[in-house]
């Protein structure tokens, strides 16, 4: 169970490309493809392995000027699913 | 002793492969399966030469010029599938430039349309529809894509389905072997190469009333193009290739076709690619 003190960091061998207002993760091991809209990759993209949950639910506040509750739910359910397809080393 | 020797020039990609048999059957399958892209001798060497052998009924052989594997067959529609898996594989090799998908291909004023989706899925059985509502014939599966100028090559062999058609009747020279039908697509051929307009990434829907087409992201289609790439890893930074899959879905229009009824299919792509 992750809390705000998680720091995200993404696992090697992915390829991560902007598309117009998405976003495309390759992840070449598992030979998927995974294709996130315009919030969850710049949540993607804060999963640097420096930045601890709270710091990106701060972050995610500032960038889309929505309240702590909602940038909560949004970074740990988006955070929680990269965990899932393994693209976040636990 | 069998001294029938013939030798049968394809062209293919601008690029020329030898077949040589050893049996009328052998001939008349390859003049039928590849008919559409017989050529006289060239002046260059063939790129590809092939020897293909026919002992018996359930004797077969297939070797390749400077492959040293020599691959057997107990029936005409393994060695044709041996026949065609290796030539597939080595056109790509020979073509590196191109970027090969794995879709049908037809053509409508000119412009090509790719109906792109996984083995199983319907192209075979689309495409035959298509061609019989008025859309013009490049390939059933494979479709090679010039990069610098977004064109599309044509492949056409004769059309491979696993099962008759539940619409439009198939021709009496149609070729049956123990797994596949091969039609005859000759006089529906359009052996230019075109340049590629739309992308229609196919799913069967049995449950749909009618067919449901929507256009899709470039995000969507680029990773339906590249899952459905056969050399993408070829092309591209980082030996990834995905941009080259963005660049592609990017330049042409992208739909989403969930199919049923297949008449009603192509009257939708016909009355759509006339108003894009």
């Amino acid at each position: 169970m992750i809390n705000t003190l998680f720091i995200p960091c993404l696992r090697d061998g992915l390829v991560f490309q902007e598309v117009e207002s998405e976003s495309l993760i390759l992840d070449k091991d598992k030979e998927l493809i995974h294709q996130l809209n315009e919030s969850a990759a710049y949540i993607f993209t804060c999963c640097n392995g420096e930045n601890n949950i709270q710091s990106i639910i701060d972050l995610v506040m500032e960038n889309y000027a929505i309240d702590k509750e909602t940038a909560s739910n949004d970074v740990f359910h988006v955070i929680s699913n990269f965990i899932k397809l393994n693209l976040i080393n636990e | 002793m069998n001294s029938y020797n013939k030798k049968i020039y394809l062209s293919i990609f601008n690029r020329y492969i030898l077949a040589q048999v050893n049996s009328e059957d052998l001939y008349k399958m390859i003049n039928h399966v590849y008919g559409a892209m017989i050529t006289h001798k060239p002046k260059c060497e063939p790129h590809l030469s092939y020897i293909l052998i026919k002992i018996d009924l359930d004797h077969m052989s297939i070797t390749r010029e400077g492959d040293s594997s020599k691959y057997f067959a107990s029936s005409l529609s393994e060695l044709l599938f041996l026949f065609e898996k290796d030539m597939t594989i080595e056109l790509q090799k020979i073509r590196s430039d191109l970027l090969f998908i794995h879709s049908a291909a037809l053509t409508i004023d000119g412009e090509a349309i790719l109906l792109v989706a996984p083995s199983g899925t319907g192209k075979s059985t689309t495409a035959w529809a298509m061609i019989n509502s008025g859309f013009s014939y490049l390939s059933d599966e494979l479709a090679p894509i010039d990069l610098n100028s977004l064109t599309v090559m044509p492949y056409p062999h004769a059309l491979c389905l696993k099962a008759i058609p539940p619409i439009f009747k198939l021709p009496d020279d149609t070729l049956y072997t123990s797994h596949t039908i091969h039609v005859p697509i000759n006089e529906f051929c359009d052996n230019n190469v075109r340049p590629l307009k739309a992308i229609f990434y196919l799913e069967f829907n049995a449950e749909s009333v009618k067919p449901e087409i929507h256009r899709v992201t470039t995000a969507e289609a680029a990773a339906n193009l590249y899952a459905n790439s056969l050399n993408i890893l070829a092309h591209g930074e980082n030996d990834s290739g995905l941009n080259v899959a963005i660049k592609v879905a990017g330049q042409v229009n992208n739909y989403k076709l969930k199919s049923n009824d297949l008449e009603k299919t192509c009257k939708e792509i016909k009355l759509l690619m006339n108003t894009i």
